[in-house]
């Protein structure tokens, strides 16, 4: 075992999410503050006995959008004592770290999307988003020079569209089990009242959509939409007498592979990033997958939500399409593996809507308060969430518990 | 041969009822359903949230399609022309392969606005605001847009 000094001394006390839409009207700072407001509710506290917040974006200074120096201001917080900008599912554990070290006690981070011209070719057109992509290009979201707007995202599908061409060689198996990913995760979406897409699908469904990157097809993607979410850590003790029971940060790794960012050069398959993600999250939890009652495997792409029950240990490299087939409830369209646990109940990123994953972390949390009514998952105390699992950068792997 | 004209509508970015909301209301597709058009849509969307789009809005679509299968609507249907109304050069593009005419959302609503506020939305999104110069002689047939 490694060292794990955090062991449930820390806890989420708050949450807060907005509506989900391919087209809100509204900025990324708007969001940010509907959900940072919300979650800061939520949690029962004055905003300020905030004094920590990790805002949106990879720039180190606030440029626009929802960075910690405009949500701070925006929020009327007097002082705080950690500042950072974060995305995709790392800035939990960044947050994390700072309560557990000490930089400051009660963290707000606040995740905020808008659908962006490099994700969608009708989000190019829209004169508000191509606007709002030049002012931050400065941020390194975009190539500058590229005249077609959806080319200029750095990072696309094909490197994945690759990985299952690969998974399909190599493991023989077949698109049932990028279906099967597709069609859990839109089932739980259809009684999540923030999803994007709540309309049933069917595995034929999948199979007759379009082909974008052969073999992946617009069923394997997720949905960019506009999107705020925000959550509140603070330590164990401080969470005891919050309004909530606490949801506790039992154990948390992130990971990263020698190869970076770049895709072409990628190592097999169980040497990317997620892979040392959970492995190192297994050596630092008293919790294993037989104890899970609920997984939040990342799906960017369905080949994401392979690679995580993998490495996970779910199943051996390769043995996903016959474990998903085994545990495939044919009459609620759904899976569970190793016959009890749920994946990914609010309907992932493929049919919740892209929010780097940070919508997991929300999820579990609500699920295992047990305050989702008709949606609640019956007596969920453990959850896993592999947020932001990308192959080759920024995975987290977290594992949260209940008493 | 049909002497009727097949008008195929994208849905998301394209229809009102799209997300995102496009600038075409569906009083343009029951206007042409009306006039005798062969109405549907063509969309990413599956089949079955197409046909329920269509439900909703109290309108029975001669077809529905996904978006790379438009070459089957035209197979399907012995129209005199076949169009297809849409918002990206994804539609361009499928539009082409399966030799509809291709008519931009945009385009279109810019110049229906101006004759008829009601077939196409004025602040549905951004695209769209203030898209109300030009404009469709309602009188004349789909033809004098292209």
């Amino acid at each position: 075992m490694a060292r794990n000094p955090l062991k449930d001394q820390l806890a989420v006390v708050g949450v807060g999410s907005t509506p989900y839409g391919r087209d809100l009207k509204r900025t990324e700072l708007s969001l940010a503050l509907e959900a940072a407001t919300a979650a800061v509710e939520d949690a029962g506290l004055d905003r300020q006995e905030i004094d920590g917040i990790c805002g949106t974006g990879m720039d180190p200074l606030a440029m626009g959008g929802s960075g910690f120096l405009t949500l701070q201001g925006a929020l009327g917080i007097e002082k705080t004592t950690w500042q950072k900008n974060g995305w995709l599912g790392s800035c939990f554990v960044y947050a994390a770290e700072a309560v557990f070290s000490g930089l400051c006690d009660t963290v707000l981070v606040v995740q905020a999307y808008t659908r962006g011209i490099g994700m969608s070719r009708s989000a190019a057109a829209d004169p508000f988003r191509l606007r709002s992509a030049q002012l931050r290009a400065a941020g390194g979201h975009t190539i500058v020079g590229q005249s077609d707007p959806a080319r200029r995202w750095i990072h696309s599908g094909e490197p994945y569209a690759a990985w299952m061409a690969r998974y399909l060689h190599d493991y023989g198996a077949t698109k049932d089990v990028f279906a099967r990913i597709a069609v859990n995760n839109r089932t739980h979406a259809t009684t999540n009242p923030r999803a994007a897409m709540r309309t049933p699908i069917t595995m034929e469904d999948y199979h007759a959509s379009r082909v974008i990157w052969e073999p992946m097809q617009m069923l394997d993607m997720d949905v960019p939409v506009d999107c705020g979410e925000a959550l509140i850590i603070t330590t164990a003790e401080r969470a005891r007498d919050l309004r909530h029971s606490p949801v506790y940060i039992h154990a948390m790794s992130l990971g990263g592979s020698r190869v970076g960012e770049y895709y072409d050069n990628s190592l097999g398959w169980t040497e990317n990033a997620l892979w040392i993600s959970l492995a190192g999250l297994r050596e630092r939890s008293d919790l294993t997958i037989d104890d899970l009652d609920l997984f939040f495997p990342y799906d960017g792409y369905t080949i994401d939500t392979v690679g995580c029950i993998e490495a996970a240990g779910f199943c051996k490299p390769g043995e996903t399409a016959d474990l998903l087939a085994s545990g495939w409830d044919a009459e609620a369209n759904i899976y569970r593996l190793g016959g009890h646990t749920l994946v990914s109940t609010n309907g992932g990123a493929l049919s919740h809507g892209r929010a780097g994953g940070f919508n997991f972390y929300t999820e579990a949390v609500r699920q295992l308060r047990g305050t989702e009514g008709e949606r609640q998952v019956p007596d969920a105390r453990t959850a896993l969430v592999c947020a932001g699992a990308s192959f080759f950068h920024d995975p987290a792997s977290v594992m949260l518990r209940t008493d | 041969m049909d002497a009727r004209t097949l008008v195929s509508f994208d849905i998301d970015g394209t229809l009102e009822t799209g997300d995102p909301a496009g600038p075409l209301r569906l009083t343009f597709v029951r206007w042409a359903q009306a006039r005798g058009y062969v109405i549907g849509s063509c969309s990413d969307r599956t089949l079955g949230e197409q046909s329920a789009m269509w439900a909703r809005a109290g309108i029975v679509p001669d077809f529905v399609s996904r978006k790379h299968e438009l070459t089957a609507v035209r197979v399907a249907w012995r129209c005199q022309r076949f169009v297809h109304i849409g918002d990206t050069r994804v539609d361009e593009h499928f539009a082409a392969q399966a030799d509809f005419e291709f008519i931009s959302v945009s385009d279109l609503a810019r110049r229906l606005a101006a004759i008829d506020p009601m077939t196409c939305s004025q602040d549905s999104s951004p695209a769209s605001t203030g898209a109300v110069l030009g404009g469709m002689d309602r009188g004349k047939d789909l033809g004098q847009l292209g």
